[in-house]
């Protein structure tokens, strides 16, 4: 499905990706856990074409998409719930939905919405309040919301746990399980959380300094001793 | 309560001290110094320091007075304004169609003289730019000084092309629009990528570059000394003249009216007050639009807008080009109605005012617009009276403005989108089922 090899990215002089390869297959979620600095969100933005790929390639469907604009890699059937929410605070959370829906046109506007509605029904009650005015775990739904508006084949979600209270990253991680489990949409997270998205996830790659130095199924990962000393001690 | 009262007083004084040391450094130049020529010619100064003595003093004695007037209160943003802009925008319809109607039978009030409708009409013209501007501003954040270029493209387009070829308003219309809007493009493409005070500063400078173009290229503009004997309206035709020539029939024949210069200037007040309302007929239905949302969503964050799949250059470019547009429409009527252009008509003075208005209204919102040009046109207007000290007096009644209402006269935004049979939530337990 998404293929990513041998990746190099950089940030004017510091290469923050220093070939990076990995796999996502129909079906699966993916974590990328690794410590702050590592990499982590620089991967997922590099896939959507900001920053470019400075070498390697990143193929989706079997489509080389490594040169192409970040609007057109979205309207391939990428969304990006991306770092920080980036929700549009003045707009109403029905406002933010639409704008997810733009690769689509706005075809099935109203179904899309009501699908979202059912994942996360806060989202329902709070429809016509401004962006802004939600909290932080509702924000994060509202951002994962609108990616899924734009009918993805493959959505990436960077950190939705961070900052949010521990009874919202537990339905939050719950409706990522469903959104897989139940439509089978594959996806790409990206955590700090290691404990929780290595619970949920297939396979998981291991990320530190620009590099892949494990990977793993999610169990085996999880029992990795090394990993546990380096990322889960304490961490749940 | 006494010992309270003796105890802030001190500071009190400091504050006016220092208010009365930055009146001395404003007034040494401006009041305290006066040039005046010498017996052999020369200009020689002479000084007057007991003005700025005066105005120190003055200036002392009103900042004590004023915070011991105010004690522990301060001047602040009035705490209803945010409950006025909601009503004012959920009922816009209505104050739209109340204002619209009023817009519709001025002329024939018995108080509207010449001066009325004249007035009138630069308020319906500020309006329109406002409006024009808000696209660029207001809906898609994108900070422009620089917006009488676009103004002035539409004057010198509608006005060149009528000398050369002798084509009618209505004709020059939208080629006007559409120069100022290719205008609007090419201001557009160097500047996709800068933002907030570094776009500022790009489009102050293709306001300034417009402008010198103007200046210098005689051959086309006339240089400084402008365009004249640019044709006036018709009536769809017929000229608003006392004798018209060999087989013309003029307006008042027409309609067997007693001949009268005001029928010129109503009809101007209506053809500005036509154009007004096509730009925020055009307005209203974008926002609701795929392109005004995006535009907004632009404003709020580009990062997200790419992430989304929306392609912010040519979401940009279209702010740009439909603003710039609006913008020659407005320039074209100007040209019609003064009948004389130059470029001392296009400085960066207009940017400014126009600019003004926008964020004085209260950014994006459409009655807010209108408010604030009215506001703008009319404050100077009434100051008449006062001469040398209007535009003092217009400064002050801005920032005063800006005090009360930091976010503008009307800073409420209504939501363009809501799902049918959903009463939505406000907190409570709306829009379940």
């Amino acid at each position: 499905m998404l293929e990513v090899e041998d990746v190099v990215a950089r940030y004017g002089a510091i290469e923050a990706l220093k070939g990076v390869s990995i796999r996502v297959r129909a079906g699966e979620i993916v974590t990328i856990i690794g410590a702050n600095g590592a990499g982590k969100s620089t991967l997922l933005m590099t896939i959507c074409g900001n920053p470019r790929a400075a070498s390697g390639r990143i193929r989706f469907d079997g489509r080389d998409i490594t040169d192409l604009p970040t609007y057109d890699i979205v309207r391939l059937g990428i969304a990006q719930a991306p770092e920080g929410r980036r929700i549009f605070p003045r707009m109403t959370v029905l406002e933010n939905l639409m704008m997810g829906a733009v690769p689509t046109g706005g075809a099935h506007f109203e179904e899309d919405v009501e699908r979202v509605f059912a994942l996360f029904p806060r989202l329902r009650e709070r429809q016509n309040q401004r962006g802004g005015t939600l909290s932080g775990g509702e924000q994060q739904m509202l951002c994962i919301g609108r990616a899924l508006m734009a009918r993805p084949r493959l959505l990436l979600l960077d950190e939705p746990s961070l900052g949010i209270a521990p009874i919202l990253v537990r339905q939050i991680f719950e409706a990522i399980v469903a959104l897989n489990r139940e439509r089978g949409l594959p996806i790409l997270l990206v955590e700090q959380n290691a404990y929780q998205a290595l619970k949920i996830a297939h396979r998981g790659y291991v990320l530190a300094s620009g590099r892949v130095v494990m990977q793993g199924t999610g169990r085996e990962l999880l029992a990795d001793p090394e990993i546990r000393a380096a990322y889960l001690e304490g961490g749940h | 309560m006494a010992a309270d009262a003796a105890g802030a007083i001190g500071p009190k004084l400091k504050d006016a001290a220092l208010a009365a040391l930055v009146a001395i450094a404003l007034t040494v130049p401006i009041l305290g110094m006066e040039t005046v020529p010498g017996p052999d010619g020369r200009l020689t100064l002479d000084f007057h320091f007991h003005l700025v003595a005066i105005a120190a003093v003055l200036v002392f004695a009103g900042r004590l007075a004023l915070s011991l007037l105010l004690r522990g209160r301060q001047l602040r943003p009035s705490g209803r304004s945010g409950a006025v802009a909601e009503f004012v925008s959920r009922h816009g319809t209505w104050f739209g169609l109340a204002g619209i109607a009023f817009a519709l039978v001025l002329p024939f009030m018995p108080f509207a003289s010449r001066y009325v409708i004249d007035v009138a009409t630069t308020i319906v013209i500020y309006v329109m730019l406002g409006w024009g501007l808000n696209i660029v501003v207001g809906l898609a954040g994108l900070l422009d000084l620089g917006y009488v270029a676009f103004y002035a493209v539409g004057a010198y387009s509608y006005a060149l092309f009528a000398q050369w070829f002798g084509l009618g308003f209505w004709i020059c219309l939208p080629i006007a629009g559409l120069l100022a809007a290719i205008a609007g493009v090419l201001l557009g493409f160097p500047v996709l990528r800068l933002r907030g005070d570094y776009l500022a500063i790009v489009t102050l400078g293709f306001g300034e570059i417009i402008r010198l173009v103007l200046i210098n290229w005689h051959e086309v503009t006339g240089g400084p000394n402008g365009i004249a004997d640019i044709p006036r309206p018709t009536f769809f035709g017929f000229p608003f003249t006392r004798d018209p020539g060999e087989g013309e029939t003029a307006f008042h024949e027409l309609f067997g009216l007693e001949f009268s210069t005001l029928h010129r200037v109503i009809f101007l007040y209506y053809l500005a007050l036509f154009l007004a309302l096509v730009t925020n007929l055009f307005v209203l239905r974008i926002r609701k639009l795929p392109i005004g949302r995006a535009w907004e969503a632009l404003r709020e964050d580009e990062i997200a807008c790419k992430a989304l799949g929306i392609n912010p250059t040519n979401t940009k470019l279209t702010a740009f080009a439909l603003g710039a547009m609006f913008g020659g429409f407005a320039g074209s009527f100007f040209a019609t109605r003064q009948g004389f252009i130059s470029p001392e008509s296009f400085t960066f003075i207009e940017s400014a005012i126009i600019l003004a208005i926008v964020v004085l209204g209260g950014m994006g919102s459409q009655i807010g617009v209108v408010l604030a040009a009215a506001v703008i046109v009319l404050l100077p207007e009434i100051g008449r009276e006062f001469e040398t000290y209007r535009m003092l007096l217009f400064g002050a009644a801005m920032v005063l403005i800006m005090i009360w209402r930091p976010r503008g006269l009307l800073a409420h935004r209504e939501p363009t989108l809501t799902l049918a049979g959903s009463t939505g939530g406000t907190g409570t337990r709306g829009g379940g089922r």
